[in-house]
């Protein structure tokens, strides 16, 4: 047996839940994207009644598919004995490793990509100028437009960079960081490299498509990881 | 004396050593507790099959299997016990040991006069 099968069996087992890309992050997917397709009303309302539709009967097919799995217990804000991957050599590479539970991880993350941005806005295009009567505002109704455009981007970002983080897979094989990063990018430099990334709707509309493809993905590893049929004796 | 890496093979655990045992125990390991569908979709082995194994670590006291109806229907979860996840533990560092034996052991150490 290949050491790489059971790590995914691994992975797959530990992040079971959150692997349900039907039942989650398809859903999200779908409802940012009823939003961006707000003057098609029909078009909003059967992506609406979809997302709903799919979060509730997702879960049951996952249940009753592929089974269930309680997750491990995690303490509170403790070091634990974490498995960061049982096959660094060929056995287990046990080792003590900080654990922040998933809320604060989320919160900290968010608070983070926040001050980043904010960093980022008044260092190199702040919204006032300096003239001798002091600080200038110079923002307008486009400027404020922008901040709104680029935090849908950095909330997608840091959602994305939250997910991967959260399922401590390697960055470099995780799509969640790819999106993570390529949202967060679009964040910063879209007003100013990327005018047709820079408005809402269409900030909705990549952050929207990205949550469907990861969700699509996820299902994806689950569906490789145990396509096998559940056999029947011969 | 060391224990050469073919005598270290032999002493593996063999009741883990098997690849289906191994796949069940290595998901066991990753969670609280797993139900039957979800271990049989996971390994791929028949109901049948899956059940001679769980029966075997049962018996070896490496996992605990605990029965509840659900929807009028039996489900079976099964969770890795403390001695499982000991002997789980102790597979791996034999296997980690094995291998940087195997890495260092050279065939004179064993047969000189053939060198």
């Amino acid at each position: 047996m290949e050491t790489r099968e059971l790590d995914r069996i691994r992975f797959t087992t530990m992040n079971f839940g959150n692997l349900q890309g039907l039942r989650y992050l398809v859903p999200l997917g779908l409802m940012m994207l009823s939003f961006a397709s707000w003057p098609l009303m029909v078009l909003r309302m059967v992506l609406l009644l979809g997302a709903f539709a799919l979060m509730i009967g997702a879960g049951r097919y996952y249940r009753r598919t592929f089974g269930e799995v309680e997750k491990q217990p995690q303490p509170p804000i403790v070091s634990e004995l974490s498995y960061s991957s049982i096959y660094n050599h060929i056995g287990p590479a046990t080792r003590l490793q900080p654990t922040i539970p998933v809320v604060p991880r989320f919160l900290l993350l968010g608070f983070l990509a926040l001050a980043v941005f904010v960093l980022f806005q008044f260092l190199f295009w702040p919204p006032w100028v300096v003239s001798d009567s002091g600080l200038v505002w110079t923002g307008s109704t486009a400027t404020v437009r922008t901040f709104f455009t680029q935090s849908i981007y950095f909330l997608g970002g840091a959602l994305f960079l939250g997910i991967g983080w959260l399922r401590g897979d390697s960055p470099s094989r995780s799509y969640p960081f790819a999106l993570g990063i390529l949202l967060s990018g679009l964040a910063v430099l879209a007003p100013y490299s990327v005018p047709a990334a820079a408005h809402g709707r269409m900030a909705l509309l990549l952050c929207g498509s990205s949550m469907v493809l990861a969700g699509l993905l996820d299902h994806w590893q689950i569906v490789r990881t145990m396509g096998h049929p559940a056999g029947e004796e011969e | 004396m060391d224990a050469t890496p073919f005598e270290q093979l032999a002493n593996l655990d063999r009741l883990i050593h098997d690849p289906a045992r191994l796949s069940i125990l290595t998901a066991l390991s990753a969670c609280q507790r797993a139900d039957f569908l979800f271990l049989q979709r996971l390994t791929g082995l028949t109901k049948g099959n899956l059940s001679s194994h769980l029966s075997k670590l049962e018996e070896a006291r490496y996992i605990e299997i605990e029965k509840r109806f659900v929807e009028k229907k039996t489900q079976t979860l099964v969770s890795l016990s403390d001695t499982g996840r000991r002997a789980i533990g102790s597979y791996w560092d034999d296997l980690g040991q094995l291998r940087d034996s195997a890495s260092r052991w050279q065939a004179q150490d064993v047969v000189p006069a053939l060198v």
